[in-house]
């Protein structure tokens, strides 16, 4: 069937970065020259009612010089524009801040009348979760940020116009065809600006001859990358520190460290080494298995160890980020706080949440708890920058291949067991030396995981200095119910629970990496101390 | 007045007592652990809460006759507000590196074989302190590197064959004994693990023979009975909380070690010191490094290395009872605090708990 050339354009990402299209439509009205009213403005809602749409036609394109060309090209450099944001984790306007502070810009400070072109208040107001609307906040950060999207955009206008084409194209579904409607196509803004980075980083001009299968290509790479972008399109860059803010968190480098985090329990619980030792026996020829898929994935896994982290290169990144003492003897970087951010950032959600529950006295409080997150949350960015976050993307793809080989039925009956953990727990047992407590390591895996994930969400909100705003503990079960099951499955008792919940100075917090300083220059200098004979110990009294 | 960092006390009584015994220094090699560890100021009462020396700093020294005149320490890692994960994680870390160094990749090997429980995220929930760490140095250099992890109740998996066989036959022999922790120790020839009971109860040291007779070290009760009578002033019962035994597995067979806690039994002779000295002078060698090793730990200001905390008797089956000597050292109480009481006697130390190394009884 035949493309159509008008479809129906969904956004999937729009619905859940709302009050970047209302910060980002702000900030181009203002400075941007876009139109407020009219016909070439854009829509006030992403989703709602007559929600944004650009309004493509394949028959038409997007060149010519009448009002709707131009209307037309406005709506794909917005789109553009949210797409480039949302890449680069742009996603919220405020920086975690819900104050006013100094460097922040409260929009109803820019109300002005109608009559001359400029923003009303009630246009500026986003809903909140709760009744009523919460005022939306822009850090003066965003607008250089919306501006610099601006500039990646003019730069590849033509690059944005031919990727939204044959995204354009690529999403149609024909859902619409069968109920007498236009078709749907669904395109994904983020995706467009991955697409148009990695075409710009490959050299690839919008005259290329090949410019359309350059483009498919770079897509099918973006959809095979097993996530949502490519690794490569999420910028990895410092955070600029605002005036009073002392802490920063980049969200991206906390989940990165959740997946990390999830491999390195399942490594304790020895399912890779299961793994290995499967692929030996396939090897040697001791599982009846021959030629099918569940062969074939053992075959594939064992043929792909190459392209895989070594378990020494898996078990250092283990230790940067986790702390834990395994890998590289000489890494300069181990995350030795972690061990004690964790089990106090647990202990004090812990208590808070039963304290809410008793009629007795807190014993700890909302500041405690907030106090407890941000300190891990900023350990962990610390700690998620570098090889981390690429390192995280492929070792979720190592679990999930592993899984995937050792659940497959003829692996199953071969070893004569029901599924893949009774599998690692017979594996263990007989070749490994002896079985681990598999249920305690998957729930630490899940539990702990999905404690870092909540970190990594609220990561703008944790590095806001302003106090505890938007955050109820109390409220976040999921995240009570993921540290209590941490907490029992680990046999923490209630004494110890409370031993951690005070909270502790940190002396120094980086939220960067210390460049080639680790560790080593001390000891270096004292030995150069020491051989000169300058280390300023007292003279030895002859006895 | 200005109060030192325990670390920089710690860092300057090292490297004057190698100097004296003229040993390397070890600070270089530790530095790092001992500031993550002993970062507050000397004499802060936060270093009491410790499982090591509890109530006193979290540092020992000691001189072991088989160690000659080497540098012993150990001390618990990380500070007192450390976890135990952390601590356990920490140890792991600073052995392996040294152990790297020092020894190269087959003991690294064979250390990371042996520590591999302890060096994840395995530890449980109730630990009550996590690890310890441990060295030596003599005159060619590190002599041995050493982690103490805490066991959890009643596990042995983790320990290999030869020590759970070991183990189990304490245990039946001795219904009264429980595993507390575990020491993995790298030597330049060869390296060793041990494992610690707590022995809950009194001890007839009588008791010991059907132990040491199923461990095929029957031979040398006498020898080892002698020793403790000797340094005990006669005293063959150990109360609750004085005994921690130890068992290795060696080449020439299995070797146990029993610790005696000084502070663990009533009444010890006052005169320890001296009737240590009386042991050894039939092993002159002992005898003269165990001075040395005293007079290198003593401190300027003060005439005296520090107080007996621990004894321990050795035997093998080739070897009868050797002697281990621990300190508890002087020097890091907290400075311009006078240490003598009323009318010029000496303030005796704080009364060690009998429960100070029962994996059991609460820290806090």
């Amino acid at each position: 069937m035949p493309p159509t050339t008008t479809c129906k354009e969904r956004y999937p990402e729009l619905a859940a970065n709302r009050a970047l299209f209302k910060a980002a439509r702000w900030v181009l009205i203002r400075d941007f020259d876009f139109p407020r009213t009219g016909d070439g403005a854009i829509a006030e809602e992403p989703v709602e009612g007559a929600g944004f749409s650009i309004g493509y036609d394949t028959a038409k394109g997007w060149e010519g010089a009448d009002d709707a060309r131009q209307s037309l090209r406005r709506r794909l450099r917005f789109a553009s524009i949210l797409g480039i944001l949302i890449s680069r984790n742009r996603t919220d306007p405020s920086y975690g801040r819900v104050d006013l502070g100094s460097s922040v810009v409260p929009l109803e400070q820019y109300r002005l009348s109608a009559d001359t072109g400029e923003v009303a208040e009630a246009t500026l107001r986003v809903k909140g979760e709760g009744p009523g609307h919460v005022p939306l906040v822009i850090a003066s950060q965003f607008v250089g940020d919306v501006a610099d999207a601006v500039r990646t955009f003019n730069q590849a206008q033509t690059l944005f116009q031919n990727v939204y084409h044959q995204l354009y194209l690529e999403g149609q579904n024909g859902v619409g065809n069968q109920t007498g409607g236009n078709p749907l196509t669904e395109i994904s803004l983020r995706r467009l600006a991955d697409i148009v980075k990695r075409l710009v980083d490959d050299g690839v001009r919008d005259n290329d001859p090949l410019l359309a299968r350059q483009i498919l290509l770079a897509l099918g790479r973006n959809i095979s990358s097993r996530e949502d972008g490519h690794a490569s399109a999420i910028d990895i860059d410092l955070p600029d520190l605002d005036a009073g803010v002392a802490v920063d968190i980049v969200s991206d480098n906390v989940a990165a460290v959740a997946a990390i985090y999830f491999s390195a329990m399942l490594e304790e619980m020895k399912l890779h080494a299961v793994a290995e030792t499967v692929t030996e026996h396939f090897m040697t020829g001791m599982l009846p298995i021959s030629r099918s898929t569940d062969g074939q994935r053992i075959y594939d896994w064992m043929r792909g160890a190459r392209d895989r982290f070594s378990e020494l290169e898996r078990r250092s990144i283990y230790g940067r980020s986790l702390g834990l003492a395994m890998g590289s003897v000489g890494d300069l970087m181990p995350n030795r706080e972690f061990p004690d951010l964790w089990i106090r950032f647990l202990s004090t959600v812990s208590l808070l949440a039963r304290d809410s529950r008793s009629t007795n006295t807190s014993k700890v409080s909302v500041e405690q708890a907030k106090k407890a997150a941000r300190d891990l949350a900023v350990n962990l960015s610390l700690h998620g920058y570098g090889v981390t976050h690429f390192a995280a993307v492929e070792m979720q793809g190592v679990v999930r291949d592993v899984k995937e080989m050792l659940e497959a039925p003829e692996v199953l009956r071969a070893y004569g067991v029901n599924d893949v953990w009774q599998l690692v727990d017979r594996v263990s047992a007989m070749y490994l030396g002896g079985a681990m407590n598999g249920v305690r390591y998957r729930t630490m895996a899940q539990n702990g995981s999905r404690i870092i994930l909540w970190l990594a969400r609220n990561a703008p909100r944790l590095a806001s200095v302003a106090g505890p705003h938007g955050i109820d503990f109390n409220t976040e079960t999921a995240l009570i119910n993921d540290i209590e099951g941490w907490l029992a499955v680990t046999g923490t008792p209630d004494s110890t629970v409370e031993n951690y919940t005070d909270p502790v100075a940190m002396n120094a917090q980086p939220t960067i990496p210390n460049l080639g300083l680790g560790g080593g220059l001390g000891a270096t200098v004292q030995d150069a101390l020491n051989r000169v004979g300058l280390n300023g110990l007292p003279t030895i009294p002859q006895a | 007045m200005h109060t030192p960092r325990a670390a920089d006390v710690a860092k300057r009584r090292l490297s004057l007592a190698a100097r004296r015994l003229g040993t390397p220094d070890p600070v270089p090699a530790i530095s790092e652990l001992l500031d993550l560890s002993f970062d507050l100021p000397v004499g802060d009462a936060r270093y009491h809460d410790n499982a090591l020396t509890p109530g006193q700093f979290p540092l020992e020294h000691s001189f072991s006759e088989l160690a000659g005149e080497s540098l012993r320490l150990d001390f618990e890692p990380c500070g007192p507000s450390a976890s135990p994960q952390s601590r356990q994680l920490e140890t792991g870390r600073q052995v392996r590196r040294l152990v790297q160094q020092a020894y190269g990749s087959q003991a690294l090997h064979w250390f990371d074989q042996r520590s591999e429980p302890w060096r994840g995220a395995g530890t449980p929930g109730d630990a009550r302190f996590g690890a310890w760490f441990g060295m030596g140095v003599d005159r060619d250099g590190l002599q041995e590197v050493k982690a103490y992890y805490e066991l959890k109740r009643g596990e042995l998996d983790g320990l290999p064959p030869n020590l759970q066989h070991a183990a189990r036959i304490a245990q039946a022999t001795l219904p009264s004994l429980e595993p507390v922790f575990t020491s993995v120790a790298c030597g330049r020839q060869q390296g060793a693990q041990r494992l610690y009971f707590y022995n809950r109860g009194d001890l007839r040291l009588m008791d010991l023979e059907p132990l040491l007779h199923r461990l095929g070290i029957g031979g040398q009760l006498p020898s080892m009975l002698r020793s403790i009578g000797v340094v005990t002033g006669g005293r063959f019962i150990l109360p609750e909380g004085s005994v921690i035994l130890g068992l290795r597995d060696t080449r020439k067979g299995l070797e146990m070690k029993l610790d005696m806690l000084v502070a663990g039994v009533p009444d010890p002779p006052s005169q320890m010191y001296g009737l240590l000295n009386l042991l050894l002078t039939e092993r002159p060698r002992s005898h003269s490094a165990m001075r040395r090793v005293m007079q290198a730990l003593t401190p300027d200001e003060v005439d005296s290395p520090g107080s007996i905390s621990v004894v321990s008797f050795r035997v093998r089956p080739d070897m009868p009872a050797r002697v281990s000597v621990y300190l508890r050292p002087s020097g890091y109480e907290q400075q311009g605090r006078s240490s003598t009481g009323p009318g010029g006697r000496e303030t005796p130390p704080p009364p060690r708990s009998p429960h100070s190394r029962d994996p059991f009884y609460p820290m806090h």
